[in-house]
Formats: C-alpha cells, sequence, structure tokens
C-alpha cells in the first residue's frame, strides 16, 4: 500500500484543501481515520453546496448548527480556538426541466437558505458570497453544446432567480460572484442609500439581468471595487430608472477599477461611455451585429493591457483604439486578418510591446490574393515602432467544426511548399505584394515572433505570413511554429530556417556591399535543391520571366 | 555562478537571483519571477539575496516545477511593469496550469503544496489544494481512503457512533 501523503500534511494545509471541497464530503472526511477525527471542515470557515444535487435543504439546518454551536464564544475560548466564522459562502442551483417542460424555480431551493431569518444572520461575516444558478443542459443537444458553446451565440437569459442584495448582509463582502440572477431594484429609497460595501474589491456577474442605475449604485456604493467583469449580462430598458438613460448614451462611472471585462453584453443604446480613470486592464468584446460604440471617457491614462474581441472588426474600436493608443499589451481577436484589420485607420502605438492577434476564420472570408494577410500585419507593425513580441493564433477549428464544406475548402487552399519546390500560387501573390516601409523600427524592435495554428496543413496566406515576418524582423532571437501537426511545424520550421539565413546574410551584403560582382546577390542561382524555393518570392522563378 | 548573478541582468531590467534546492540544484530566474514567492519577495526586500537563496525544503524536481510555474505567472504578477514575459495570455495560462496540474501523481502533487507553502506562492498552493479537492469531491469516505491510501484506525463502533453524529454527511 502506497503511503498516505494526505494525511501528513499539517493541518492547516489540510484546512486549506478542505475549503475548496463540496460542504458534505469535507464533513464526511471525520470518518476517514484517527487524524481526521477532529472536524477540520469546521476551520475552514467555508461552505460549498449544491442545493439541488444533494437535496440539501433538508440538512441546511443541521449542518449550519453546527457553526451555530460553534459560534459560542466560550466554546471556543475554552477549546483555545478562534470562534468559528463563515467567511465563504459558495452555492450552486441547478435547475432541470420537470415533466411538462417547465424549469423548476430557484426561489423554491434558494428562498428557504438564503433568505431564512436564521441563516442570514448566519452569513453576517461572509466575505465571499458565490451564488450560481444554472439551467440544466437540454437532453440530446447537438454535438456543438457536448464540447464548449460556440463562442459567437449569445446566450440567451434562461430563468433566473430574484435576487435582492440589499436583503444580505453586505458590509464584509469582499468578493461577490453572482451566475443565474436578476437584480432587483430597491423600491424604498431610505433602504436604498444605506447599501455600503466597504470591502467589495471584486464583482463578477454572468447571465444576470441587471438594470443599468442598479449597477452603477453598486459600483458607487462600493468605494474599493477593482476588478469588474460582466459576462452575458442584459441590461434592460428601462427609460430613465435611476438617472440613467438608455436611449442613446450611456455612461458607467468606476473610479476605483483597475480591471474591467465586458463580454457579449446586451445593452439597449448606440453608445456606451466607461469612465474609469484608474484603468489597467480592460477586455471587451461585443458579438451582437448591431452598430454600438464604446469609449474610455475620459480616457485612462495608466492602461496597460487591452483585449478586444468583435465580430465586425476594428470598425467599431476605431475611436476605442485611438483612447488607448498608449497601451503596452494589445490583443485583438477578428474574424479575418485581411478584412477585419483596417489599417489605414489605426493609430499609431508607441508604447506597444506585445502584440496578439487571433483570426477566427479568415480561410473562408476569401479576400485578397495569398500576401495579404502579411501585408495587413506589415501594416500594423509600422504602427507599432518598439514591439518586442508578437503572437499570431490561427483558431479555425470551431468554425471548421460547424461546416463540413468549409473543410473541404481549406483543403484546396493548403500551400504545396511541402510537395516541390515551389507553390504556383504563391508565385502569383508574390506580384501583389505591396512594401510601402513607412515606418521600419519594429523591424529592429521585435525580438519573438509565435504562429499558432490548429489542424491540417498551411495556407498559402499563412506561409506568405511567416515568411513575410521571417525576412523582415531583423533582430528576431525567437521564431516559434506551434501546430497540431508535426510533419507540418516540421516542415515550416525547415524552411523558416533557410528563409532566416538567407535574409541575414543579405542583410549583412547590404551592409558591407563588399563587391562581390554580383550586383544582386539574392538572386544567384541556388547552391542546393532545397534553397530553390526561396527565390520564387523574390520573383525570380521560370515562371515569372514569361 | 554567484557571480554570474550580480552581473546578469536581463534586457527587462530585472536582476536575476539564484535558487538553490536542497539536492544542490541551481536556478537562475528574475527578480520579477522569483517574487511571487513572498518568502523570497521578502527576502528581496531585506537584500538577502546576494549568494543565492538556499532552500533546504526542495527537491530539485519539485523546484523545477514551480520555476516553470512562476515563469508562466510572471506576466500577471507584474502586469504594471516592463519586465513582464507577456508571451501568456489567459487561455495559455489556464492550458498551462490545468496540463501541469493534470499531470501529477499523489506523491509529487503534495510535495508540490508543501513547497508552495514554504515558498508561499498563494496561486500555485490553491491550484495545488483545488486539484486535491476535486479528487476528493462526489467520493464516500471509503473511496477516499482508497484515493489516498489512509488507512481506517477506527473501531467499528467508533465509525457508527462518528456516522451518528453527523448523519447528513453520510447520507447516500
Amino acid at each position: 500500500m502506497a503511503s498516505d501523503r494526505l494525511s501528513e500534511l499539517p493541518d492547516d494545509l489540510l484546512i486549506r484543501i478542505l475549503s475548496f471541497v463540496p460542504v458534505k464530503e469535507a464533513a464526511s472526511t471525520t470518518l476517514l481515520s484517527r487524524r481526521w477525527r477532529n472536524p477540520l471542515w469546521l476551520e475552514t470557515g467555508t461552505f460549498n453546496v449544491d442545493l439541488t444535487s444533494e437535496q440539501f435543504s433538508n440538512h441546511a439546518h443541521n449542518c449550519l448548527a453546527m457553526w451555530r454551536d460553534e459560534g459560542d464564544a466560550r466554546e471556543a475560548l475554552r477549546r483555545d480556538r478562534r470562534p468559528r466564522r463563515l467567511k465563504k459562502l459558495s452555492v450552486t442551483v441547478t435547475a432541470s426541466r420537470d415533466d411538462d417542460n417547465y424549469y423548476s424555480d430557484f426561489s423554491e431551493y434558494l428562498n428557504p437558505f438564503v433568505f431564512h431569518g436564521k441563516c442570514v444572520r448566519m452569513f453576517r461575516n461572509v466575505e465571499e458570497l458565490r451564488l450560481e444558478c444554472q439551467i440544466d443542459a437540454p437532453a440530446g443537444a447537438g454535438p456543438l453544446s457536448s464540447s464548449s458553446p460556440p463562442r459567437y451565440t449569445y446566450a440567451m437569459p434562461g430563468p433566473e432567480y430574484n435576487l435582492r442584495l440589499h436583503h444580505l448582509p453586505c458590509e464584509d463582502f469582499r468578493v461577490l460572484h453572482l451566475t443565474g440572477c436578476s437584480l432587483k431594484e430597491e423600491i424604498h429609497l431610505c433602504l436604498r442609500n444605506r447599501i455600503a460595501y466597504p470591502c467589495l474589491t471584486t464583482l463578477r456577474l454572468r447571465r444576470c439581468t441587471v438594470p443599468l442605475g442598479e449597477l452603477q449604485r453598486l459600483i458607487t456604493a462600493a468605494p474599493a471595487l477593482a476588478d469588474v467583469c460582466l459576462e452575458s449580462v442584459t441590461f434592460p430598458d428601462q427609460g430613465s430608472v435611476g438617472g440613467m438613460t438608455t436611449d442613446k448614451r450611456v455612461r458607467l462611472h468606476c473610479p476605483a477599477v483597475t480591471a474591467f471585462a465586458m463580454v457579449n453584453c446586451h445593452m439597449f443604446c448606440r453608445s456606451f461611455e466607461l469612465d474609469a480613470p484608474a484603468l489597467i486592464c480592460f477586455r471587451y468584446a461585443q458579438i451582437s451585429s448591431y452598430e454600438q460604440s464604446i469609449s474610455l471617457k475620459p480616457p485612462a491614462p495608466c492602461l496597460e493591457k487591452a483585449n478586444l474581441e468583435s465580430i465586425s472588426g476594428t470598425e467599431i474600436f476605431r475611436s476605442l483604439l485611438h483612447d488607448m493608443c498608449h497601451v503596452k499589451v494589445l490583443k485583438l481577436t477578428v474574424y479575418s486578418i485581411v478584412g477585419d484589420i483596417k489599417f489605414e485607420r489605426l493609430p499609431c502605438f508607441p508604447n506597444l510591446k506585445h502584440l496578439v492577434i487571433e483570426e477566427l476564420c479568415g480561410f473562408a472570408m476569401g479576400n485578397g490574393s495569398a500576401a495579404a494577410a502579411a501585408t495587413a500585419i506589415g501594416e500594423l507593425l509600422q504602427r507599432c515602432p518598439v514591439i518586442r513580441e508578437l503572437w499570431i493564433r490561427f483558431s479555425w477549428s470551431k468554425y471548421l467544426h460547424e461546416s463540413p464544406d468549409l473543410a473541404g475548402y481549406l483543403e484546396s487552399m493548403a500551400c504545396r511548399f511541402d510537395e516541390s519546390d515551389y507553390c504556383d500560387r504563391c508565385a502569383v501573390s508574390a506580384a501583389d505584394r505591396g512594401r510601402q516601409e513607412l515606418n521600419d523600427s519594429w523591424k529592429n524592435s521585435l525580438r519573438t515572433v509565435t504562429v499558432q495554428f490548429q489542424k491540417g496543413k498551411l495556407t498559402c496566406s499563412q506561409v506568405e505570413l511567416v515568411m513575410f515576418l521571417v525576412e523582415n524582423a531583423a533582430v528576431l532571437e525567437e521564431f516559434d511554429i506551434d501546430g497540431e501537426s508535426q510533419d507540418v511545424t516540421d516542415q515550416i520550421n525547415t524552411k523558416i530556417a533557410t528563409w532566416r539565413a538567407r535574409s541575414s546574410s543579405s542583410r549583412e551584403k547590404e551592409a558591407h556591399p563588399a563587391g562581390v560582382g554580383a550586383e544582386r546577390p539574392t538572386r544567384r542561382p541556388p547552391p542546393q535543391h532545397l534553397h530553390e524555393t526561396r527565390y520564387l518570392y523574390n520573383g525570380w522563378h521560370p515562371a515569372f520571366r514569361r | 555562478m554567484a557571480a554570474a548573478a550580480a552581473e546578469a541582468t536581463t534586457d527587462g531590467g530585472g536582476k536575476m537571483i539564484i535558487l538553490i534546492s536542497a539536492d544542490g540544484k541551481r536556478f537562475e530566474v528574475t527578480e520579477a519571477v522569483a517574487s511571487q514567492s513572498q518568502l523570497i519577495s521578502n527576502m528581496i526586500e531585506d537584500d538577502c539575496t546576494e549568494n543565492g537563496v538556499r532552500l533546504p525544503n526542495v527537491d530539485g524536481d519539485i523546484l523545477t516545477m514551480v520555476v516553470d510555474y512562476c515563469n508562466m505567472h510572471a506576466g500577471d504578477a507584474a502586469a504594471a511593469g516592463d519586465t513582464m514575459k507577456a508571451s501568456s495570455t489567459e487561455e495559455e495560462l489556464k492550458k498551462f496550469d490545468a496540463e501541469l496540474v493534470q499531470a501529477l501523481e499523489n506523491p509529487v502533487l503534495f510535495k508540490l503544496i508543501l513547497a508552495a507553502n514554504f515558498l508561499n506562492i498563494k496561486s500555485l498552493l490553491d491550484m495545488t489544494c483545488q486539484r486535491v479537492a476535486d479528487m476528493m469531491s462526489g467520493k464516500t469516505p471509503e473511496q477516499m481512503r482508497e484515493t489516498f491510501s489512509i488507512e481506517n484506525d477506527f473501531t467499528p463502533e467508533e465509525e457508527a457512533a462518528i456516522r451518528q453524529e453527523n448523519a447528513w454527511a453520510f447520507d447516500d
């Protein structure tokens, strides 16, 4: 029998482990062995429970009673222990359809538990509240929902739990995570104004419905709030409730927030202004197709990292990108590099060190020649004079799964650089390659490039892009190709080595034109069979002379 | 090696620190990477990392994992600084973490927990503890004993008494 390493851990580590375990299993550990006899789970200060799966409501009071009894101060002193206070409460409820296709009601489970008078008293010291109301995945769902949910479908609000936050004690809340809740406004003004969250630092709402006025009040009542994440949140159109008009412009004021994320939210307005002067990290992903603009007003001077994602390209981010041109890290997720990155509208990013570009289905958009992506990236890099790292990620697989036609189409676009010495499609496109050299500082600052692709072979467009980067980045230290197919990765790596050697030698010759006699040294006939490919890219190919 | 530590600076501008494992293996990391460990961060503040940091409780193979983890996560810790190794985006980090933790066998996992605790790296400690918690979730005490090779040293009478005490926890 292997040795029992778990029981050898000191108490404080076991307590930490138990704080992640559902309360039933945590409590049952007293039966493991004498080492575990002492109820360590009561020391965790946490209560993780799935009310539905364990039919917990019958036991909730028995279980909570443990804290009530132990809360007795004299008892705690006698045992030389701190009074046991409940600090972290994590409640999950999963509603499922009944026979009549109705979802069971969250409040059935939650009301007796969360709003039971005695329980609320127990929660007075809770610092971290996670409340998750979710619905069962419908049986017999298609293959898509079996894996991760498709990226660009808006999750319609399912049944939600009507939560009146002000009914909960909130003075000690530090972290608040709510999923599947509908936050209701307090109608009584006196109650509404009394609410304060002096300790709240993290707020995360997922699949919630909350009137903007209510959200604004919550944020205002939390002067230490640093981290806000809103995911699939619906802001219902409510006219001008709470002083917020929802017709054209909506403004959210977050004075202390340093990290703000807004993903797939539904908002009924034309423009959204975020007033967060302390912002450092910003994430915004908008999937709805209707026109909506977002801006930082006033601009956030400390902003370092921005992560933007949109199906309508960078166009809706135009004003946003201008507001945040001083960022150091930028990630853009687009459908198509060629179609969506409108470089002529982009500002210069004087501080940008790290750029990530994720493309979701560029191959299927069919715009431009094979060199178009390389040109687009080149134009973008010219606006990044101090860039050090570039990541380009092709995340096509989700779209490939959706349509077998696409897979066939992609197959037909595979670059044949591996099969023969050259690929004639690339040869044609090489003629279109634009070489405007506006600002080449990036060539002397870019150190690391990573290109990630998923399944299958590289398309001509990808090969062109890789080659463009290898040839132009003069101080490159690392070029990583990361693909699922090892063969393709190896092949392109061989090519990269060739291209690098060639471009560095040609650069040297430019630097020291020690008259070798050849006026165009790079166009000399290839010394080796393998090297022939590269000449194609310089336009030196038999097919070209015709 | 110690002399190298004094000179070596990365182009990110961070000073290098040498970590020395129990079995004498040496790891050279930037201050930004090392200071994710609260223990080392305090030592840096007190200026006592000159001749390398000896970690008598941590084996070389465990320290390798810890250093890998810290290198990957240096970005989020130093989000505001120039020293950030920004190559890792959120998804990469998640994938890296998941792979790191999934791959661990029981004894290594517990060694890693102890190392994370000793070095005081909260995120790594939480992640590894969460992994153990996941291994306990949904299991009966009997199944937990089997998973972690825990020997049952109760008499049947004692066991019955414990079941009685917290009956709700042992319902199936």
